[in-house]
């Protein structure tokens, strides 16, 4: 799993502490991301570029629930965005 | 109740806004129930971690990593101060995957010996004294100069240690050590939850710790009396012996005095050889009754059962102090249905001494005046067992010595002053015999100068 499938999933797990099922099902209608095994959390982002599905995957719940959605995504991932060089962040979970 | 809302082309309409407000409000909610059912199972499993009998040093170790693994923080750990509040002592610490394999500048692997050399720095102190969290950006505020910088540097840059907050783990107003934590992230940049929740982990830590040092505490204590018991034992079984040994000679010269076996002694002489024979014997007693009492105590004694006449035993007995009895002018009756048996599975021995004489000697000892009544008979609702009595008119027991009879040493105030040479161990072995035979023993009085009368209840064959 490479780190922005670490980030997907993490987000993905994150949200589903607070809206349950509902998070996978959202997380499977984005594009550029393949839920591989639900029940063990494991993701891939196929998109050419993966920060893009991330930030369409965080742009979902957002538009669904709010900026709260948001904030949720960037604590859940706040660990592995701290490693990462800026470059590597994807937009929506910048500061 | 709904959560999706479709946008329509060209704009939402007010129903969709109105549906997406409520949408983001009960996701509000739910965001604060999340959050709080993380805190509580974290709780939850520190307290599990918390309830088991582990040692400190283990405990310790599982909490750190269950924390640890929950916040992802690099480094989370636990020191404690010693007994006399002035230094502290790394107990126990967990890593994330990642900070174990940062190494240091001989190339060995950077671990928590870092921290372990530095557990007498300032900040620490200032933790313990001020009893709050504090927190610092600067590694080189904890380990000063044990560390060079250029190690700072590495671990800041290689470990991704961006902050550490040290917090002190109080109990009941004392603080007994500190809580660290390094993470990745500046404190200011840890979540709300993270924030909130970590002094109810910390103060969790806090209890276990106490609790399992409590337990170590305890568990020397038990060992250290278990040996000195033991030691105390094997002192009393030496002496007793001993003792016996010196005093059973004794008895073998008074009596070789008394039988003339040395010439006949003048009666002055004889009247003082006879009594100083009494006491040597009663001596003997004494010891024997300390010595069984130990071994009863320790479990040690050992029961010959067999099939038992209990009515000839109670003869036996009685033939054998039957002239004490008579020397007091008491009345002395066996009552009982010849008619019936009275067989039971017993130690001829431990029942015949230390039951029956003890409980008709005492008696005997305790009657100033008037009768003593055996009595033996079969249970008639429970048939498999059989009741033995002895009944006095003598001094009786009061309220306060009825609750002490059948302890060790539980002799009453009132028997002590008749005799002085009581063990007050009597009563108890008597218990214990009458318990391995699995039978009881009771005593009934109507308070003091009114009698007594002890009932022995035995399992017949």
């Amino acid at each position: 799993m490479t780190t922005l499938d670490q980030i997907a999933m993490k987000i993905i797990r994150e949200q589903e502490l607070v809206i349950g099922p509902l998070a996978w099902k959202e997380a499977s209608k984005v594009e550029g991301l393949h839920i591989d095994d639900q029940t063990r959390g494991e993701v891939t982002l196929t998109d050419r570029d993966p920060k893009e599905a991330v930030n369409r995957l965080v742009g979902r719940y957002e538009r669904l629930f709010g900026r709260a959605s948001q904030e949720v995504c960037k604590d859940a991932v706040a660990s592995i965005i701290a490693e990462l060089p800026p470059t590597d962040v994807p937009s929506s979970l910048q500061a | 109740m709904g959560f999706f809302s479709k946008a329509k082309s060209g704009g939402q309409s007010n129903l969709e806004i109105q549906l997406r407000a409520v949408n983001e409000e009960v996701y509000k909610h739910s965001l604060e129930l999340a959050e709080k059912n993380k805190t509580l199972s974290l709780l939850s499993k520190l307290y599990e971690i918390s309830i088991l009998a582990l040692k400190p040093v283990e405990l310790s170790t599982k909490l750190c990593e269950a924390i640890q693994n929950a916040f992802a923080f690099e480094l989370v750990g636990v020191l404690l101060c010693d007994e006399k509040g002035d230094n502290l002592k790394p107990l126990a610490f967990a890593q994330s995957e990642h900070f174990k394999t940062v190494p240091t500048d001989d190339g060995s692997m950077f671990n928590t010996s870092v921290l372990l050399t530095c557990p007498q720095s300032d900040f620490f102190k200032k933790v313990v004294i001020k009893r709050k969290m504090l927190y610092t950006e600067n590694l080189a505020d904890i380990c000063g100069a044990e560390v060079p910088e250029k190690m700072f540097e590495k671990i800041h840059a290689d470990g991704h240690i961006r902050s550490t907050l040290v917090y002190p783990l109080a109990v009941e107003g004392n603080v007994i050590g500190v809580f660290i934590l390094c993470t990745n992230r500046a404190y200011f940049d840890l979540v709300d939850y993270e924030k909130e929740s970590m002094q109810d982990f910390v103060n969790v830590i806090a209890v276990a710790l106490d609790k399992a040092f409590l337990y170590e505490k305890l568990a020397f204590t038990n060992s250290e009396l278990s040996a000195s018991n033991e030691r105390q034992s094997k002192l009393i079984h030496f002496i007793g012996h001993e003792v016996k040994g010196f005093l059973t000679k004794d008895i073998a010269v008074f009596s070789e005095l008394i039988e003339g076996d040395y010439g006949t002694l003048p009666e002055s002489a004889q009247k003082l050889t006879v009594a100083a024979l009494e006491q040597t014997r009663d001596g003997v007693r004494a010891v024997t009754d300390l010595l069984e009492a130990s071994d009863q105590k320790k479990g040690t004694v050992q029961y010959h059962m067999a099939p038992l006449d209990f009515k000839m035993l109670v003869e036996e007995v009685m033939e054998k102090l039957r002239d004490h009895v008579e020397k007091k002018g008491l009345q002395f009756i066996f009552a009982c249905d010849p008619s019936m048996q009275y067989m039971i599975t017993g130690d001829h021995n431990q029942l015949g001494n230390h039951v029956l004489r003890n409980l008709i000697e005492n008696a005997i000892n305790y009657t100033p005046h008037g009768t003593i009544t055996l009595s033996l008979e079969r249970n008639k609702e429970k048939d498999a067992s059989i009741i033995f009595t002895v009944a006095d008119t003598g001094i009786g027991i009061s309220t306060d010595d009825m609750s002490r009879l059948f302890t060790e040493g539980g002799a009453g105030r009132d028997a002590e002053k008749i005799n002085v040479n009581s063990t007050g161990y009597g009563l108890f072995i008597a218990k214990n015999i009458v318990e391995a035979h699995k039978g009881t023993v009771r005593a009934e009085s109507e308070g003091s100068g009114k009698g007594s009368c002890f009932i022995v209840e035995l399992p017949a064959t």
